[in-house]
């Protein structure tokens, strides 16, 4: 049987070779997620392995909690008698103070900021002994930084940059930007930079006193002595030094935030195969459609098979191993493919500003697995249904001419049975939005099938609705397009389930462009809106990165500015409160009120008076969950250790969209100072007289990682991320658009084919290959804006889901009518584009072999 | 049948000098090259006067499909030439083929090649949907209500019995006037009963609308009803005899 199969495979060679390339793509978007997953894990793996190395243990300040990684600069410090204390614990082989900052940013002479973060600004103690074992920097070139007046700076930013030892850069630390000599370019362990990291390694006194840490350390990195290991060096130390401090092993310390590198990277593989099992979806769709009309096309052929004599079981399996051979050759293909792709997603994330470190591409076991189950099975799958219907034909069929396979039960039961589909899909993803008290993986859980069961619930009913749809829209062409678009029109018409099942794989690769879209639009709305209502400033003063901490000399700065009437600082930290973490602001009660607006629900709005001594104004949603209200006395913990007992004099409910992601508990910037440890401000909010833009910029000179937008632009800035991300998602789902291409590529080769005894007619009586190729491109342009129309519906609706589950968090529901016009006219246009080969075919029949007997 | 149809108007435009309809002359058609080449058609030549009816007869083989082919335009001669309506069809690229195919010829096939997803109406009216010309109505309705298929004007062709689907097809080439009609086998899917009708209704066409009529055939039974019979035999013409 298996060699009937690849015969009539190898007959049908176009037919078999586009299904065979709709399961390339899908399996190759799986295989790729899964190689740079796995490479990207493995270099994440390495740079932990050589940036740690050597370093047996590390000091550091004891937390009530554990500070985010990104907020090193928050951390509290140890003093420099520690060094001292470590150094006298018997096993100790050498210590030394450390400095390690996330937010120091170099900048090129011109004050252009270099690099996306995270910024690391190192204090290396070059001359004590013992040091080079206990720093991941490696010199390639010069020496280590100096003095004040130095800097060390990764070879992989020196690289990007053009930098060479002996040039000029500027450092930003604490205060105006210091001007620096590049002394030497290092490596960090095994690679060029990390990630999209920027390293600024500087003496340890040139590091404190740009940190403003005075002679204070954030960490003392120690390694053993010959003969001891890290654990027992641990545990001495831990046994010697202060309850004040904590010892931990490197990698525990973390303080490269390396975690987050590899949470990254967990993620970038997660969405990846969730857009391949997308693309994998949608190549199934096609698979069966195929399939299907190609065995309703070798009926004949079958029957023949059926008369000669074959069971209804060997026809089946015929059937199944032709799908068979096809999904192996796909898998096959698509494997490879994934290792080009992936080779491609990884410069596009490199240009992107996403590099990871290179250790080689990681072609597993695994991925080859795990990418023949799933190209093989979806392959199998998808031919399940149309092989068991054609072992319905009957043997008489071989001696009559143009008989159809009869349909199958399940067929004829689709609208109960999708019914039964999407109510379910409904429940499920109702429940996933609205039931309370699950959490974020269990909502997951119950979105997938959801969702997957609304897809095939509309694939199913959509047959009913291709006629009315078909219809619809081929009116408007069938203006253009004339008798060739009034004939196609009737062509979609003719067989609704062909022209469902060819739309709908295009539905669902358009739906989620939809749907995203749509809640990118609502995300936008809502922060911006949110904004409007917060933000009363002219100006808002901010990183020029966007989500970085600002040094409040650059505030300081901008108060001078002509023009300027009040600068209102915001800082943030985290703190302890009711057993779990929460933000705190520090704000300037004269001022903040006048700049941003809290949303007073109840009490007092922050002023002077509100918020002296303990006083705090807390957000609604923390005053509900903890059951306090105005008059409430409650205790928050700082990084530090303080206990603050505060007392609520306001209670604010802003705008739940909240982009700024304000801390729920605000406090006086004076007792903010007294118990955290974070100096740098989050924002500064400026009112200014008229036009200042010009006296603020000026002002911030000397801060080139710092600018100063207007309440407008910062809003648009706040947004970006949104577009960036909207952009990728586009990206990979464009994917699956293709994958859906050559679903309809292949559904109109198949017609043409089918009918090419009318097309001979049609050019007998007078059709000029014109008319005929326009006659196809419009069916494809209708079969298009049918999957453009279904998925419109299926995107929205899926949107309006998700957006009301979000609604109390402030999510607006709002349509982009001019992205969904462009999705349309998009979708119109891949119709046009998927036409071309099959109307050239249909232009090329010739009457006479059309019109020839058999 | 066709009595209402003899004081239709003469076809606007048409050269009235031409007498003859279509002309092959000295046509040959060979095909693959070399050894295996293979003369379907040796220097034919058969000149068909307007009004006519003519029957092409021969066994299967015979080069009368050639011939009908090569005369209808949907082939291009080895050597000789074709004129229809004193138009020559040999230099012809495939558009001007086209479009003289749609304006002087029309077809009957022995398949009926109705398209299935349109009504019986919009089958007949396809030609000048796809000249973009607007028919006669007045000649449409004539035509159709002629045909005895005023009744089925909405039915798909599913919903008809092969004769009336060889009606509808026939009154589809008509109704565009064309300078010759080509019918290719048109009672070979039919019933002996159903086929004589449809011969019937051939020859009123010619008989009452002077519908230049060109019939193959390989049903001597068939080629009675014409006005003359060709009979072809190894691509040459070997009988040529009018029958009444």
């Amino acid at each position: 049987m298996t060699r009937v199969a690849i015969k009539a495979l190898a007959q049908r060679k176009l037919r078999t070779a586009l299904t065979v390339l709709a399961i390339v793509v899908g399996v190759g978007m799986v295989s790729a997620a899964l190689v740079l997953g796995d490479s990207m894990k493995k270099g994440a793996d390495s740079l932990s392995a050589s940036s740690y190395r050597g370093t047996d243990a590390v000091v550091s300040a004891r937390t009530p909690f554990t500070v985010s990684s990104q907020q090193t600069g928050a951390t509290p410090t140890i003093p420099a008698t520690v060094l001292e204390r470590v150094r006298s614990v018997p096993g100790v082989g050498a210590a030394v103070g450390d400095v390690t900052d996330q937010q120091v940013k170099l900048a090129g002479p011109d004050g252009e900021p270099v690099g996306d973060g995270p910024y690391f600004g190192v204090g290396y103690d070059a001359g004590a002994r013992g040091a080079g074992d206990l720093t991941p920097f490696q010199l390639r070139h010069g020496r280590f930084a100096r003095g004040a007046g130095e800097v060390v700076v990764d070879a992989g930013t020196a690289r990007k940059q053009g930098w060479r030892v002996g040039d000029a850069v500027k450092v930003s630390g604490r205060g105006p930007a210091r001007d620096m000599r590049i002394s030497g370019i290092a490596r960090f362990g095994d690679v060029d930079s990390l990630g999209t990291a920027t390293s600024a390694v500087m003496d340890l006194g040139a590091a404190q006193s740009l940190l403003g840490k005075g002679d204070r350390f954030d960490n003392v990195l120690v390694s053993a002595a010959p003969g001891v290991s890290a654990a027992e060096l641990r545990r001495a130390l831990a046994r010697e030094l202060p309850s004040s401090v904590r010892v931990q092993s490197a990698a525990a310390s973390d303080r490269f935030a390396l975690d987050s590198l590899s949470q990254v990277v967990k993620w970038v593989k997660v969405i990846l195969l969730v857009f391949g099992g997308v693309a994998i979806l949608v190549g199934a769709f096609t698979i069966a459609n195929t399939m299907s009309i190609t065995l309703a096309q070798r009926s004949r052929e079958l029957a023949l098979l059926r008369a000669l004599g074959t069971t209804r079981k060997q026809v089946r399996r015929l059937v199944v191993a032709e799908a068979t051979v096809m999904g192996a050759i796909g898998s096959a293909l698509g494997i490879g493919a994934g290792i080009l792709i992936a080779r491609g997603l990884s410069s596009v994330m490199a240009s992107a500003g996403m590099e990871l470190p290179d250790a080689g591409t990681v072609f597993g076991p695994s991925t080859v697995i795990v990418s023949l189950i799933v190209g093989l099975g979806v392959t199998v799958l998808a031919a399940l249904g149309p092989a068991s219907r054609s072992t319905r034909v009957s043997p008489v069929t071989a001696m009559r001419e143009g008989a159809d396979i009869p349909p199958s039960r399940f067929g004829r039961r689709s609208v109960p049975i999708a019914t039964g589909m999407l109510a379910l899909s409904a429940l499920l993803l109702a429940a996933a939005a609205f039931a309370p008290g699950i959490d974020a993986g269990g909502r997951g859980a119950l979105i997938g099938p959801g969702v997957l069961l609304l897809f095939l619930g509309v694939a199913l009913v959509s047959p009913k609705l291709a006629r009315p749809l078909a219809s619809v829209i081929g009116r408007p062409l069938e203006r253009i397009g004339g008798s060739a678009g009034s004939l196609a029109r009737r062509n979609a018409m003719r067989d609704p389930g062909r022209t469902a099942a060819t739309a709908s794989a295009l539905m669902i690769g358009l739906s989620l462009v939809v749907f995203v879209s749509v809640v990118g639009q609502g995300i936008r709305q809502s922060t911006t809106g949110a904004l409007e209502k917060q933000v009363h400033a002219e100006y808002v003063v901010g990183s020029t990165d966007g989500w970085t901490e600002i040094d409040p000399a650059a505030a300081a700065a901008v108060r001078k500015a002509e023009g300027v009437r009040t600068v209102s600082e915001l800082t943030q930290d985290q703190a302890r409160a009711f057993g779990e973490e929460t933000g705190v602001n520090g704000v300037d009660p004269r001022t903040i009120d006048s700049v941003y607006g809290f949303g007073i629900a109840a009490g007092a709005k922050p002023s002077p008076a509100s918020l002296a001594g303990n006083g705090a104004l807390v957000e609604k949603g923390f005053a509900d969950e903890h059951g306090l209200k105005v008059g409430s006395a409650f205790t928050v913990t700082s990084a530090k250790g303080d206990r603050l007992r505060l007392k609520v004099t306001g209670i604010g409910d802003p705008p739940k969209f909240d982009p700024l992601s304000l801390g729920e508990v605000t406090i006086a910037q004076r007792s903010f100072a007294r118990s955290f440890a974070n100096r740098r401000d989050r924002l500064a909010f400026v009112s200014a007289a008229g036009d200042s833009q010009a006296a603020i910029d000026e002002a911030l000179a000397g801060f080139p990682t710092v600018q100063a937008l207007t309440a407008a632009d910062f809003a648009d800035e706040q947004m970006s991320w949104v577009d960036d991300a909207l952009g990728i998602l586009y990206v990979l789902l464009a994917l699956s658009v293709i994958v859906s291409l050559f679903g309809i590529v292949n559904t109109l080769v198949l017609s043409v084919f089918e009918r090419r005894r009318e097309l001979g007619m049609l050019r007998a009586v007078g059709m000029t290959r014109r008319q005929v190729r326009r006659m196809v491109r419009h069916e494809s342009v209708i079969t298009a804006l049918i999957g453009a129309a279904l998925g419109v519906g299926v995107g929205l609706a899926l949107a309006g889901l998700v957006t009301s589950a979000f609604s109390d968090q402030g999510l607006a529901f709002s349509v982009p009518v001019g992205s969904l016009v462009a999705f349309a006219v998009v979708a119109a246009l891949a119709g046009v584009l998927a036409a071309v080969l099959p109307a050239r075919r249909a232009a090329r029949l010739d009457p006479l072999t059309a019109l020839a007997y058999e | 049948m066709f009595t209402q149809l003899t004081d239709a108007p003469a076809r606007i435009g048409a050269p009235d000098v031409e007498a003859t309809a279509v002309a092959a002359t000295d046509l040959s058609r060979d095909y693959g090259e070399g050894e295996s080449v293979v003369h379907a058609l040796r220097s034919v030549s058969l000149e068909v006067p307007r009004g006519e009816f003519t029957a092409v007869m021969g066994p299967s083989g015979s080069g009368k499909s050639t011939l009908m082919h090569l005369m209808a335009g949907l082939d291009t001669p080895t050597a000789g030439s074709v004129r229809v309506s004193g138009r020559e069809l040999a230099q012809m690229d495939d558009n001007e083929l086209t479009l003289m195919r749609r304006e002087e010829i029309g077809f009957v096939f022995q398949a009926f090649n109705l398209l299935p997803m349109l009504s019986v109406e919009e089958n007949v009216l396809l030609p000048s949907r796809i000249m973009g010309s607007s028919p006669d109505r007045a000649l449409v309705d004539r035509v159709i209500g002629g045909l005895g298929l005023d009744d089925r004007r909405r039915h798909l062709p599913s919903e008809l019995s092969g004769g009336q689907q060889q009606r509808v097809a026939i009154a589809r080439a008509i109704v565009g006037r064309p300078a010759v009609l080509f019918a290719d086998e048109p009672t070979g899917n039919l019933d002996s009963a159903t086929g004589t009708e449809i011969l019937g209704v051939l020859r009123d066409a010619a008989d009452a609308h002077g519908q230049t009529i060109v019939m193959v055939t390989h049903d001597a039974h068939a080629a009675e009803i014409a006005d003359r019979v060709v009979v072809l035999t190894d691509g040459r013409i070997v009988e040529d005899r009018v029958n009444r």
